[in-house]
C-alpha cells in the first residue's frame, strides 16, 4: 500500500520537476523513488490484511508480482536515461506516465474487489495510450496510439459488462463473495455468471494479447517508441497475468468446465498463431511482438493447468521472459540508432565482429527466450510443462513443445545475422547505464537458471 | 566427490581458457588441461578396477522438485567418460597448428563440450541428465555456426532444430515418468527403474524417449541432418559429433530406455532392429557412391550407427557389450579418419576421391597408417573394430539369425567402400595434385600413432574395456528382462 502512495506521489513530483527543464534529474529521482517503493513493498510483505474497505489486499502473491514489476520498471528507467537523452521536451511526462501505469499494474496484482480490478486496468492502460503515441511527429506512433486506444476501450467495455453481469448474479463486487458463490454453485453456475466470466476473461485476454485478441499487439509494438514497447511487453504482461491468475484462483474457483475449455482454445490458438506468425517476420520489433504473444501462450498453459505451483511458475516465467526481452530491446535500440533507425533484423549483421560482448549478451537473451539450459528461460518452460503434465494436459503440452521448437527457429534466425561473416561497418555506442542493465539481466538469467529456487521459494 | 571433480574440471578449464589473452597460450593451455583430465580419468580407472568404486556423488539441488545433483560412474558410464576424455586431447591437438579465428572461444567451447558430455554420461538424475544433454548441443552448435564451411548457417540450424525437437520430447517423457514414481516423486534414475507403467502409457513414453535418442545417433529414417552437418562442420566439430556426440544417443538408449521401459523395448525391439538394419544397408550403398571423402566418412558412420542401434535392441549381453565396445573403437577410428581427411585437404585442397590417387609413392608412412585405420573401420580381425562388430553380430545372432546375416553386411560393405576409397586415395597413378604429397610429419604422428596403436592394442587385448562393462551390462539385462 505504501508503495502505491509513494509511486503516485513520485509521478506527480516528476511532473512538477518537468517544469524546471533540467532533464538530468528526472531519471535519478525516479530511480530513487522506485527503490524506496521497492523496499517498502518488500518490507511490507508481512502485512496481508485487506485495506480500504476490502478493496485491495497485498498478500504474498501480490507483493512478489509487484516487486518484480518494480524491478523491471527500475531497469526501464535506467535504459530511459540513454533513450530520452536526445528528446527535447516532455521527458518528465513520459517517466511519470510510466509510473502511473505501474500504479495501475500494482492494483491489478492486488485487487480484492472487481472495481479495483477495473480501475487498475484503466490506470494501467490510459497512460499507455498516451505513451504509445508519445512520438508526436511519427505517423506510426500516432497510428499505434489510436489503434491501441480504440481496441483497448472496446476490451474495457467488455470487461465492465462482464463485471456487471457477475454483480447481477452474485450481488457483490467482492472477490471472496464471488468465490463463495462459485463454490456453493459448483455443480452448475447460472448462464449469466458464465457469460460474465467469459467477458471478463476476454477483456483480460486483450491485455495480455492472447489470440484471437492479439491484432493490436504487433502494430502497437512496432509503432510505439522502443522503450514503451519494452515496458508493455514486460511490466504490462506481468500485470496482466498476475490479474488473470488472481481472478482464477481467488474469485472464480473452481473454474467451470466451459471456462477451462475456453482457456484451452485460447492457449492453443495463442501458441499456434504467435509462434507461426513470428516465423515470417523480418522486423525485429515485430518479431518480439509475436514472441510476446507466443510467450503469452505458454503462460496461459500454466494458468490453464491450475496447478498449486502455478503462481510460482507464472512469476518465474514472466520475470525471466521480461529480463531477456529487456536485454533484447535495449540492444536493439542501440544498434538501431547506429544503423539509421532501421528496424529490420539485418541491422544485427556482423554484431559479433563489431562488438562481441553485445553479441554474447543478445545470444544469452535469445537462448533464454528459446529455453535452452542452463539459462533461466529453460526452467520457465520446464515449470510450465511440468505443471501442465501434472494436471494431465498432455496433448496441449505436446503441442506447446512443438511450438517451442518453432520458437527456437525464429530466435536463432536472429543469431544468423549476429554471427554472419558479412562485414557491417557500424560503430555501436553503448552507454554505461544501459550496460549496467544488460549485465544485470544477463547475470540474473544465469543465476536464476542455476538456482531457480531463489524465486520459486518465495 | 571424485566424480564431481572429474565432471566439473573441464568447465573450470574452459573458463580459464576463455580468459587468456593470447590465442597460442589458449590452445596449449586447453591441450594441457585436457591431458590433465585424461590423467585424472586414468587414475580413477585404476581405483575403479581395484575397488569396484562407482564414485557416487549426491547433492540436493532442488529437493522439493526431486532434482538432485547425482553423479555415478558405473562401468558403462565410465567407459563413455574414458572415451570422451581420451579423445578430447586429440581433437584439440588436431587443430593446434592451424590458425583459426577467435581461438580462445573455439577451445573453450571444445572444453565446454567435454564438460557437458562428462555430465551426460555421469548423471543419475533425469533433469540433470537433460540439462547436460541440451548443454552439450550449445557449444557444438557454435563451433559449427562460427567455424563451419559453406552453407553452415542453414545446415547448422537444421541440425540444431532437429536434435532439439527430439530432446524436448525427452523432457515430456521424463516429467511423465516423474509422476509415475512412488511418492514423494523424484527424478532419480533408481526411482525410474521401479516405475510400473500401464502398457498404453508405456507406448508413448517409449516412443518419445526413443525419438530423442535415435535422432541424436542418428538411425534411419531420422538421419537427414547428419551427412550435411558432418560435412559442413570444421574438422574438430566433425570429430566431436562423430566421435562423441553420437555416443550420447547410444548411451541414452542403454541407460534410459532399456531398463526403464523393458517390456516395450522387448516388444518393439524387433521393428527397431529392422529399421536400423535397413539403414545400415541403405547407407552402405550410398557410401559406396560418395565422391567426397568426408561425406563417405559420414555415411560409413551412419552405417556403423545402424549396426549399433540394432545391437542395442538385440537385448542380450553379447549385443550390449559389443555396442559399448564399438562405441569406444568407433570413436577412436572416426577421429582418425577425420584427421586423415583434414591432412589430405590441407595438402591437396580437395577431398574429391577421383582427383586423388597415387599418394602411396610420395607418402608411404601416411598410406600405411591410413590403411590400418581403414582396416579398423572395416572391422578386420586384430583391430578394435573387429571385436565390437563380432560381439554385436553374436548378439544379433542370438536375437534373430537373419538379423545377424544382415549385420554381417557392415563388415562386407564396410570393407568394400572403405577399401575402395583407400584405393582411390593412395593407389594408382600419381597426378599433378598428389605428386608432391608430403609424407606424414612428426607433429602429425603425435596424434596418429598413439591412436593407431590403440586401434591395434584393443584389437589384440580388448579385456580391460570388456571387463569394465561386463558386470553392469549383466545386471542391466538380468534386472530388466529376467522376468519376461
Amino acid at each position: 500500500m505504501a508503495s502505491l502512495i509513494v509511486l503516485s506521489l513520485l509521478g506527480i513530483f516528476l511532473l512538477f520537476l518537468g517544469l524546471g527543464k533540467n532533464k538530468k534529474f528526472y531519471a535519478p529521482f525516479g530511480i530513487i523513488g522506485l527503490l524506496i517503493a521497492l523496499v517498502l513493498q518488500i518490507t511490507n510483505s508481512g502485512q496481508h490484511s485487506p485495506l480500504l474497505e476490502n478493496m485491495v489486499q497485498f498478500d504474498s502473491l501480490a507483493s512478489v508480482f509487484s516487486s518484480s514489476m518494480l524491478v523491471l520498471t527500475l531497469m526501464i528507467f535506467l535504459l530511459g536515461i540513454e533513450y530520452y537523452k536526445d528528446m527535447p521536451k516532455n521527458v518528465a511526462e513520459n517517466y511519470s506516465l510510466m509510473l502511473f501505469s505501474l500504479v495501475g499494474g500494482l492494483l491489478m496484482t492486488s485487487f480484492a474487489n472487481m472495481v479495483t480490478l477495473f480501475l487498475g486496468i484503466e490506470i494501467l492502460s490510459i497512460p499507455l495510450y498516451i505513451l504509445s503515441g508519445s512520438k508526436k511527429k511519427s505517423y506510426r506512433s500516432n497510428e499505434a496510439s489510436f489503434k491501441y486506444f480504440l481496441l483497448g476501450s472496446f476490451a474495457s467495455a467488455f470487461l465492465l459488462f462482464g463485471i456487471a453481469l457477475v454483480y447481477g448474479v452474485t450481488a457483490s463486487f467482492d472477490i471472496s463473495a464471488i468465490s463463495r458463490f462459485c463454490s456453493t454453485h459448483s455443480e452448475g453456475l447460472p448462464p449469466l455468471m458464465t457469460g460474465g466470466m467469459l467477458m471478463i476473461f476476454l477483456g483480460l485476454a486483450f491485455k495480455v494479447a492472447a489470440v484471437p485478441f492479439h491484432f493490436w499487439s504487433p502494430d502497437v509494438y512496432e509503432g510505439s517508441p522502443t522503450l514503451i514497447t519494452a515496458f508493455m511487453s514486460t511490466v504490462v504482461k506481468t500485470a496482466g497475468f498476475a490479474a488473470l491468475y488472481r481472478l482464477i484462483s481467488h474469485a472464480f474457483s473452481p473454474l467451470p468446465e466451459s471456462m477451462i475449455w475456453m482457456l484451452w482454445i485460447l492457449t492453443f490458438l495463442t501458441l499456434a498463431v504467435g509462434n507461426l506468425s513470428a516465423l515470417w517476420q523480418s522486423s525485429f520489433k515485430r518479431l518480439l511482438a509475436y514472441s510476446s504473444i507466443a510467450n503469452s501462450g505458454f503462460l496461459l498453459l500454466a494458468l490453464l493447468s491450475g496447478d498449486p505451483q502455478s503462481p510460482g511458475t507464472i512469476l518465474f516465467y514472466t520475470f525471466t521472459y521480461s529480463l531477456a526481452t529487456l536485454t533484447a530491446f535495449s540492444l536493439f535500440f542501440s544498434v538501431k540508432k547506429s544503423s539509421q533507425g532501421s528496424e529490420q533484423m539485418e541491422i544485427f549483421t556482423g554484431l559479433w565482429k563489431n562488438n562481441p560482448f553485445l553479441a554474447i549478451m543478445l545470444t544469452f537473451a535469445l537462448f533464454s527466450l528459446a529455453g535452452i539450459p542452463p539459462l533461466a528461460g529453460f526452467f520457465g518452460k520446464y515449470l510450465v510443462f511440468f505443471s501442465a503434465i501434472r494436471q494431465d494436459f498432455l496433448w496441449i503440452s505436446a503441442f506447446a513443445i512443438l511450438m517451442a521448437v518453432v520458437g527456437i527457429y525464429y530466435y536463432f534466425s536472429v543469431l544468423r545475422f549476429v554471427f554472419s561473416a558479412k562485414e557491417n561497418p557500424i560503430t555501436i555506442q553503448y552507454p554505461k547505464t544501459s550496460m549496467v542493465v544488460i549485465i544485470l539481466c544477463g547475470l540474473l538469467l544465469v543465476i536464476l537458471g542455476i538456482f531457480p529456487s531463489l524465486i520459486l521459494s518465495y | 566427490m571424485f566424480s564431481l571433480v572429474l565432471i566439473s574440471f573441464p568447465f573450470l578449464a574452459a573458463l580459464l581458457v576463455l580468459m587468456t589473452r593470447k590465442a597460442a597460450v589458449a590452445k596449449w593451455m586447453s591441450l594441457g588441461f585436457s591431458l590433465l583430465q585424461l590423467a585424472l580419468t586414468l587414475i580413477f580407472w585404476h581405483f575403479h578396477t581395484a575397488g569396484g568404486n562407482s564414485f557416487s556423488f549426491f547433492l540436493p539441488w532442488l529437493p522439493e522438485w526431486g532434482i538432485n545433483i547425482h553423479f555415478e560412474l558405473d562401468g558403462i558410464s565410465f567407459l563413455m567418460v574414458l572415451l570422451t576424455n581420451l579423445l578430447i586431447p586429440f581433437i584439440i591437438y588436431s587443430g593446434i597448428y592451424k590458425t583459426q579465428r577467435n581461438e580462445q572461444l573455439l577451445y573453450a567451447l571444445i572444453l565446454f563440450t567435454q564438460f557437458a558430455l562428462n555430465g551426460v554420461f555421469g548423471s543419475r538424475n533425469a533433469v540433470l541428465f537433460y540439462i547436460f544433454w541440451e548443454m552439450a548441443l550449445v557449444p557444438v552448435f557454435f563451433i559449427l555456426f562460427l567455424w563451419g564451411g559453406e552453407r553452415r548457417q542453414s545446415v547448422t540450424l537444421k541440425f540444431f532444430i532437429y536434435t532439439l525437437f527430439g530432446s524436448l520430447f525427452l523432457m515430456i517423457a521424463f516429467i511423465y515418468l516423474y509422476f509415475q514414481t512412488s511418492v514423494p516423486h523424484d527424478f532419480e534414475y533408481t526411482s525410474f527403474l521401479k516405475t510400473n507403467l500401464e502398457p498404453c502409457n508405456q507406448m508413448w513414453v517409449f516412443w518419445m524417449l526413443l525419438m530423442s535418442f535415435v535422432i541424436k545417433i542418428p538411425l534411419f529414417p531420422v538421419h537427414t541432418w547428419q551427412p550435411d552437418t558432418y560435412t559442413v562442420a570444421p574438422y574438430q566439430g566433425s570429430m566431436l559429433l562423430g566421435g562423441l556426440m553420437m555416443k550420447m544417443g547410444i548411451y541414452g538408449l542403454i541407460r534410459w530406455v532399456l531398463p526403464v521401459i523393458p517390456e516395450f523395448s522387448l516388444q518393439w525391439g524387433f521393428w527397431i532392429v529392422i529399421f536400423a538394419l535397413t539403414g545400415l544397408i541403405y547407407f552402405s550403398v550410398i557410401a559406396l557412391q560418395q565422391q567426397n571423402f568426408k561425406m563417405l566418412i559420414a555415411f560409413s558412420s551412419l552405417a556403423h550407427a545402424g549396426l549399433m542401434g540394432a545391437a542395442v535392441f538385440s537385448l542380450n549381453e553379447y549385443g550390449l557389450q559389443g555396442v559399448l565396445f564399438q562405441c569406444f573403437s568407433h570413436g577412436i577410428l572416426v577421429v582418425l579418419l577425420f584427421y586423415f581427411a583434414q591432412l589430405i585437404e590441407e595438402r591437396t585442397d580437395t577431398l574429391i576421391l577421383p582427383r586423388l590417387g597415387g599418394i602411396k609413392t610420395p607418402a608411404p608412412v601416411f598410406s600405411l597408417l591410413l590403411l590400418i585405420t581403414i582396416l579398423g573401420s572395416a572391422g578386420l580381425p586384430l583391430t578394435n573394430g573387429f571385436i565390437g562388430e563380432i560381439l554385436m553380430i553374436l548378439g544379433l545372432f542370438s536375437f534373430q539369425v537373419w538379423s545377424s546375416i544382415l549385420g554381417v553386411f557392415t563388415l562386407v560393405g564396410g570393407a568394400i567402400y572403405l577399401l575402395y576409397a583407400y584405393q582411390r586415395i593412395t593407389l594408382g597413378e600419381t597426378n599433378p595434385l598428389t605428386i608432391g604429397f608430403q609424407d606424414i610429419t612428426i607433429r602429425e604422428m603425435v596424434l596418429v600413432v598413439p591412436l593407431v596403436l590403440l586401434v591395434i592394442f584393443f584389437g589384440f587385448y580388448p579385456q580391460p574395456l570388456l571387463n569394465l562393462t561386463e558386470i553392469p551390462v549383466r545386471e542391466l539385462i538380468s534386472n530388466a528382462f529376467s522376468s519376461h
